[in-house]
């Protein structure tokens, strides 16, 4: 199947939209990182905006999305609404931070919005499980979303925590996540690969040597692994065990705002290509697409 | 109650393509896309030892769709006979049942926004004739009729066909039609 | 481009965008035309605006019947019509046929041309102006030059009336010479049945009902009218068993009980294989072929012909012949005048050499006996490329199955030098095997005993320049001394050709094309487009400006074949009950623009030449061919078709002759096992194996540089000939040439399923689009044949004629085979994958092809 940009976009965004939303709660229910829930709140809310955008640009009549409720079976109406709910959350904690909500408040809405960052990616990804398409047919694939979703918030959290300011102490528990965040990431596309690997009604549309060597080797290993997964992996193994930022020396410029940046885009771009590559493995059953 | 059902008997059939020009021309389609495709199985086994036959694929209306439950408009349906359908002014164009789809027979109508596919001729078995692919077929390779009635042609040949009875790959939307073929292996 | 195409291609391209915007969304904007009364009880009835004529489809020998679905005078669409021979079906080109009457590619006006030869510019001219562009020459040619300088082409049998009006039209001119597609097609092989038969049978006779085997030897199954295929598995279901000769698997080797898949151009080894088998076994049908076929008569080793009275005695009589009749120990005769033996209990010595006069006189039978005992198991498998259980398999199978076995072949068999043979030896193993004239055989004149045969029998008499000419041929013909079995007007296009571009014997100069494209369907298409340029004068009657009317100085549009009248007959190459019916064709609408039915122009032609048609006009023709059934051509309009029973046994009950005398319609009233014309004509009185002029064995040093067999021309379903190009729909299921090519060959030429190839011989290379497949001999590789690109325009190589045309590759000198003329459509050939992808300016998306389909008002120049 070709790569469906529009929806691949979408879920890049959601996901970094629901991994900001995700940290800003956990900042708030352990008391944290006060400085970034807004500006991280706001990318999460310019992230969800932006990719449901995106997603319109798929339909072919995007003026009846309204009867997308027509049928809570589907994914893409669990999607639409875990959007929405997402959405509504995002823009709930927003009002509940400009407008200092009582801290009973911002922990319900903290606690349901860490509920939507876990689902919203799960939903998305869950969409595409389906027996039609054995590289998909695998809940490896909703967990890799989420893994994504963790990593690109992780991430995100930890070049805001090197622009606004932030505690030594919650700065370092934030690289370390990230780097926990990278980590999970990393397995979640060794799992789904390995799903794919595994996966039934093998085909060589959908066979694991297209991304190990053949047509899709440069897309996997390239941005895939080495830019999506090991440039995140090192650059926030420097932030967990480096020395702290402030020190000179050689590795410290690793730790530059605009060089953690850099490796967010790259994960960003191994997230893309990783879901590109699902899309191009994601031929039917029966070899018999038009 | 009645069941609509389409078999085709590949033992009978040459792969000679009309019915897939039968409905372009009765189904208006643009061109380049298809409701009914036809795919040479082989010639499989190696010169001279080999065998062959002709597939023509379309929806196989399927008994539970997968197209029909992640249809998020509901646009895609079933009917009480069988027929799935899709119905144009829901349709959102998402394809998300081309990709739940396992046998590709979905296409989208760019001009439209919509995605189509067969309809088994539903405007022409509502007045009671026969889909268009049916009587043109120079094999009379396609059976078409209601499987409940244990007097038609199909039901009949559903009935007797054992072992020559086959599916396309079922992933959990039972696929509704059948294939016929008794003489050669089947591959598909 | 002309300026009329170009400007409704034009249009075309706007139309398909107004589709777009004027489509509605929802169910209705998809819901098509609701289907139409199936019931068409009266000839053309009315429902609201729409009418549903029934008629008959001619895109290729078939002729289903078809409805016409018109609206508002409009052909809209096609359907098969129930109830006949073709049980309402149709195959994919039947739904062409609304695209090409409406296309907008069509020539609806004469057109007179402006520029060079095959620059594409056009001007419109009225009727009156064309006659008295056209008369004049004519008159002016024939005065000069004489008659038999003026060359007319008519194609394959598309419609048997035209056939017939034109060689009566242009025989009475003094014409002989054409691209007769007879040359090329099996009409080469059913003049060579003539003479050893008495008439064509071995493409049409077969009746698979009651039948034990039926024999499709080079005969794809849908290269002629698809419901045959309903018959076959008829007989199938039965029981009956079904061989399939041909080198590639096919849908018929696909469906068949066994499949030879014999070398291409070596299929005589195995007919004499067989032919051995039987004789040497003697498990053949004695009695048949001692009282009906020439198997005793004696030959005559100083003449090489038959042993005559009066090679016996002076005074003795020409007319009889000798055999040795074992009851009186003695020579004795059988007359080919009384068709009567000489003694009255006649026991002819079917095998055997006899003394007579002190000289050994071998049996006819025996000299085929000699010839082919070389055949063994073994030698024809190594000729053949079969095993040796493949050839004993078929042989046995054939033997087995006789009496009783039909047999239908097609016409690759014919592209060979030795294609008058090949004809030879299949009516003898046919005839050796009893399987004649029998339920389950081959019927020897099928469907012409009484009614059905009205077209093919409605003859008009020779007048006396024909009969001059017929007296005089090699003083008229293009190929003095050659091809004299091939009995209509001389058309061996290879002849026609070189007269053209060297001006001997003499230099051709008038040419009339019609329902033909020699540029396309010819070996060496290059050499045919000079020659056509070289021409004085030249008018083309087409309904597209194709590679060779862009050639013409006069284009006059012809109605389309679903426009016209006509009594149609499903004959060529089909078997009972199609053969045995004729159907109704008459027109769905009136002629667009100001086309004409061909067979009205071909009247007004003569008329204006003076020439006696003997019939007023076309009904005038009809109500003759149809006196047999007490029908006028208005009542068999309402009757729609008749269907003539089928007689065994017609050769017993004299009803193969003329005379009504029991035997057959050959000279010596007998199936000659041994043939006088062919041994004169021919390569010789009993058919011989020779390896064709290029081939691995022939030509290893030709195949040191051209490693593979190329065949051409394997019928497909899409396409007939040159035909449908046109047809969005046709090119929409199958777009581009397709080569097939062994997948071992392929990766040895670094070529992949769908790229481009390069398929080179010695004259040049073409492109077509690879596809693997195991069903073909990695030897050997397939191309589709008569490729051009109307898209293309004509400047652009005649509408890239020459793309991707094998034509354009094929040598037209290599094969001849002297009794008919028959010419090569095959060649060796090397593959590579094309540097530059597709030839340029083809379609290749089908948005493009939207371009072909009409808007609705072609009509309006
Ligand atoms: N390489 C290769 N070449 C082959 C063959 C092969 O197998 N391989 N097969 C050969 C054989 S068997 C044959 S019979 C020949 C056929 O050769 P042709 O008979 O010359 O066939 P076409 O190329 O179809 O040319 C038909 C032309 O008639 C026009 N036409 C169609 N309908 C009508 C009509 O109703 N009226 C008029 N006036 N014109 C009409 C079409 O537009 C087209 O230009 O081709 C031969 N060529
Ligand atoms: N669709 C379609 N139908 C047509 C036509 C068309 O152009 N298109 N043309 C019409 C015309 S004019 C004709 S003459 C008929 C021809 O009708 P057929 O002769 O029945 O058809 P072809 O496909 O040309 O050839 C039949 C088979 O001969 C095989 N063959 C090739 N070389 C050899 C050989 O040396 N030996 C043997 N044993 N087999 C060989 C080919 O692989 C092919 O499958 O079709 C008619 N019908
Ligand atoms: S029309 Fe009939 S015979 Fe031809 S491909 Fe279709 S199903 Fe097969
Ligand atoms: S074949 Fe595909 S489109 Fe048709 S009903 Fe089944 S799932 Fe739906
Ligand atoms: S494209 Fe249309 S029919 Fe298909 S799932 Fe979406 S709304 Fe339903
Ligand atoms: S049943 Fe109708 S819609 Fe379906 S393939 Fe046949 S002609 Fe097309
Ligand atoms: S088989 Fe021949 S006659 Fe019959 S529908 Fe097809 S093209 Fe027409
Ligand atoms: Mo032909």
């Amino acid at each position: 199947m070709d790569i469906q940009w529009p929806l691949l976009v979408f879920g890049v965004l959601a996901g970094l939209s629901m991994g900001c939303l995700g940290f800003v709660c956990a900042f708030i229910l352990a008391g944290k990182a006060e400085s970034l829930r807004m500006p991280g709140v706001v990318i999460a809310l310019a992230a969800i905006a932006a990719g449901g955008l995106a997603s319109a640009f798929h339909l072919g009549n995007p003026d009846r999305i309204l009867y997308i409720l027509g049928n809570l079976q589907s994914g893409i109406t669990q999607e639409l609404l875990a959007t929405a709910v997402a959405g509504v959350l995002i823009v709930a904690l927003c009002i509940a931070l400009v407008k200092k909500a009582s801290p009973a408040v911002l922990k319900t809405l903290a606690v349901l919005g860490l509920i939507a960052a876990i689902a919203l990616p799960f939903i998305t990804g869950e969409a595409y499980v389906q027996g039609a398409r054995p590289a998909w047919n695998t809940l490896f694939l909703p967990i890799m979303y989420v893994g994504a979703a963790f990593a690109m918030g992780a991430l995100t959290m930890t070049v805001l925590s090197r622009i606004k300011h932030v505690d030594d102490a919650d700065r370092t528990l934030i690289g370390r996540a990230s780097f926990v965040a990278a980590i999970i990431c990393t397995v979640t596309v060794v799992l789904y690969v390995s799903a794919v690997a595994l996966a039934p009604y093998p085909d060589p549309s959908r066979s694991i040597d297209r991304l190990l060597s053949g047509d899709l080797a440069l897309l996997f290993w390239g941005a895939a692994v080495a830019l999506g997964l090991i440039v995140p992996l090192a650059l926030t193994a420097m932030q967990a065990f480096g020395k702290q930022p402030q020190a000179k020396g050689g590795t410290a410029v690793l730790s530059r705002p605009s060089v953690l940046f850099v490796g967010l885009v790259c994960l960003v771009a191994g997230s893309v290509a990783i879901r590109s590559i699902m899309y191009l493995l994601g031929s039917s059953v029966q070899s018999f697409i038009y | 109650m009645t069941t609509h059902r389409m078999i085709v008997d590949l033992d009978r059939c040459i792969g000679c393509h009309s019915c897939t020009a039968a409905c372009i021309q009765e189904n208006e389609i643009d061109l380049g896309r298809f409701y009914t495709k036809v795919i040479n199985v082989g010639p499989t086994g190696t010169y001279p030892n080999v065998e062959e036959y002709y597939l023509p694929v379309k929806c196989q209306h399927c008994e539970t769709p997968t197209c029909v439950k992640v249809c998020p408009t509901g646009a895609s349906y079933r009917r009480e006979d069988g027929i799935v359908l899709v119905d144009h002014n829901k349709c959102i164009g998402c394809e998300y049942c081309i990709m739940a789809c396992p046998y590709g027979v979905r296409s989208r109508n760019d001009r439209l926004g919509v995605i189509e596919k067969c309809t088994l001729c539903a405007h022409l078995v509502d007045d009671g004739k026969n889909p268009a692919c049916v009587d043109i077929c120079p094999g009379h390779a396609r059976i078409f009729g209601d499987a409940d009635d244990p007097a038609s042609e199909v039901a009949q040949k559903l009935a007797s066909a054992g072992d020559s009875l086959h599916r396309l790959a079922d992933v959990g939307n039972t696929p509704g039609e059948a294939f016929l073929l008794a003489n050669q292996t089947w591959r598909s | 481009m002309n300026a009329v195409s170009r400007r409704s291609f034009v249009k075309a391209m706007a139309a398909s965008g107004a589709l777009a915007t004027a489509a509605a969304l929802g169910y209705e904007a998809w819901k098509p035309f609701t289907a139409l009364a199936a019931d068409d009880a009266g000839s053309a009835q009315t429902e609201g605006e729409t009418q549903v004529i029934r008629s008959a489809c001619r895109n290729c020998y078939g002729r289903c019947t078809i409805n016409g679905i018109v609206k508002n005078g409009r052909l809209v669409r096609v359907e098969g019509r129930p109830g006949t021979y073709s049980e309402g079906t149709i195959c994919s080109r039947a739904f062409a046929i609304p695209q090409l009457v409406n296309s907008p590619l069509r020539v609806r006006y004469p057109m007179k041309r402006v520029g060079e030869r095959g620059e594409g510019k056009w001007e419109r001219i009225t009727w009156d102006e064309a006659w008295d562009i056209i008369i004049p020459k004519f008159k002016e040619v024939i005065e000069q030059y004489g008659g038999h300088t003026i060359l007319a082409n008519n194609g394959t049998g598309r419609d048997q009336l035209n056939i017939s009006v034109l060689q009566k039209c242009f025989y009475d001119m003094g014409s002989v010479g054409g691209f007769g597609v007879g040359s090329i097609c099996k009409i080469a092989g059913d003049f060579v049945q003539k003479t050893t038969i008495g008439n064509p049978c071995q493409f049409t006779g077969w009746n698979p009902e009651d039948t034990n085997l039926i024999v499709m030897w080079a005969r794809g199954m849908f290269s002629w009218g698809y419901y045959d295929w309903i018959y076959i598995k008829k007989a199938l279901d039965r029981g009956a068993k079904l061989m399939v000769v041909d080198p590639r698997h096919t849908a018929a080797a696909a469906k068949s009980t066994m499949w030879v898949p014999i070398r291409p151009g070596s299929d005589m080894a195995l007919i004499l294989a067989i032919i051995n088998e039987m004789i040497s076994s003697g498990r053949f049908d004695k009695d048949f072929a001692t009282k009906w076929t020439n198997s005793s008569f004696l030959l005559n080793d100083q003449t090489g012909l038959l042993l005559r009275e009066s090679d016996l005695a002076d005074g003795g009589s020409k007319d009889k012949i000798a055999y040795w009749d074992e009851g009186t120990g003695s020579v004795q005769f059988w007359d080919t005048v009384d068709l009567a033996w000489s003694v009255d209990d006649p026991k002819p010595a079917l095998l055997g050499s006899y003394d007579v006069e002190g000289i050994e006189r071998r049996t006819s039978l025996q000299k085929l006996a000699d010839a082919a005992a070389e055949w063994t198991v073994e030698k024809t498998a190594e000729t053949t490329w079969l095993t040796t259980d493949q050839v004993k398999d078929a042989i046995e199978l054939y033997i087995e199955s006789s009496p009783g076995t039909c047999f239908t072949r097609g016409q690759k068999t014919d592209f060979s030098d030795n294609s008058s043979s090949v004809s030879h030896a299949f009516t003898i193993m046919m005839a050796l095997a009893g399987n004649y004239e029998i339920p389950g055989g081959n019927s020897v004149k099928p469907g012409t005993s009484t009614k059905g045969s009205a077209l093919f029998d409605a003859v008009p008499p020779k007048s006396a320049v024909r009969q001059e000419i017929e007296a005089n041929i090699d003083d008229y013909s293009m190929c003095p001394g050659k091809a004299q079995i091939y009995g209509i007007r001389d058309g061996v296009y290879s002849a026609a050709t070189h007269a053209l571009t060297t001006g001997k014997p003499f230099q051709p100069r008038i040419y009339w094309g019609m329902n033909c494209e020699p540029i396309i369907s010819c070996a060496d298409s290059l050499e045919v487009a000079e020659g056509l340029k070289n021409i004085d004068f030249s008018v083309n009657v087409n309904l597209l400006m194709s590679p060779s009317a862009e050639l013409a100085d006069i284009v006059l549009p012809a109605a389309h074949q679903n426009e016209i009248d006509r009594i149609e007959y499903p004959q060529s190459g089909h078997c009972w009950p199609a053969n045995h019916t004729a159907t109704i064709r008459q027109p769905f609408t009136e002629p667009q623009g100001e086309c004409r039915d061909e067979v009205d122009i071909l009247f007004d032609l003569a008329s204006r030449l003076d020439i006696d048609m003997t019939w007023k006009d076309k009904y005038d023709w009809f109500n003759f061919a149809l006196k047999a059934t007490g029908m006028t051509f208005e009542e068999f309009r309402e009757a729609g078709e008749f269907v003539d029973e089928i007689t065994y046994g017609k050769h017993e009950k004299g009803l193969l002759r003329k005379d009504m005398k029991p035997g057959f319609e050959t000279k010596t009233g007998k199936v000659n096992i041994f043939s006088e014309e062919l041994q004169r004509f021919g390569w010789g009185g009993i058919p011989g194996y020779r390896e064709q002029p290029q081939s691995p064995f022939s030509d290893p040093d030709l195949a040191q540089e051209y490693p593979y067999v190329m065949l051409t021309g394997g019928r497909n379903h899409q396409y007939f000939h040159s035909e449908y190009r046109e047809s969005a729909y046709m090119r929409s299921i199958r777009p581009f040439p397709v080569v097939e090519i062994n997948p071992e060959t392929a990766h040895e030429n670094g070529v992949e399923e769908g790229d481009w190839v390069c398929i080179e011989t010695t004259m040049g290379s073409i492109k077509q689009v690879a596809h693997l497949t195991e069903g073909i001999d990695a030897r050997v590789v397939h191309c589709d044949h008569d490729w051009w690109f109307p898209e293309k325009g004509a400047q652009d190589g005649l509408h890239g004629a020459f793309d991707s045309n094998p034509n354009a590759i094929i040598d037209n000198d290599k094969v001849f085979d002297p009794a008919v003329g028959t010419d090569n459509f095959s060649s060796m050939c090397r593959i590579y994958k094309s540097p530059d992808g597709p030839p340029e300016g083809i379609f290749t998306t089908p948005e493009e092809l939207s371009a072909f389909l009409s808007n609705g008002q072609e009509d309006q120049q």
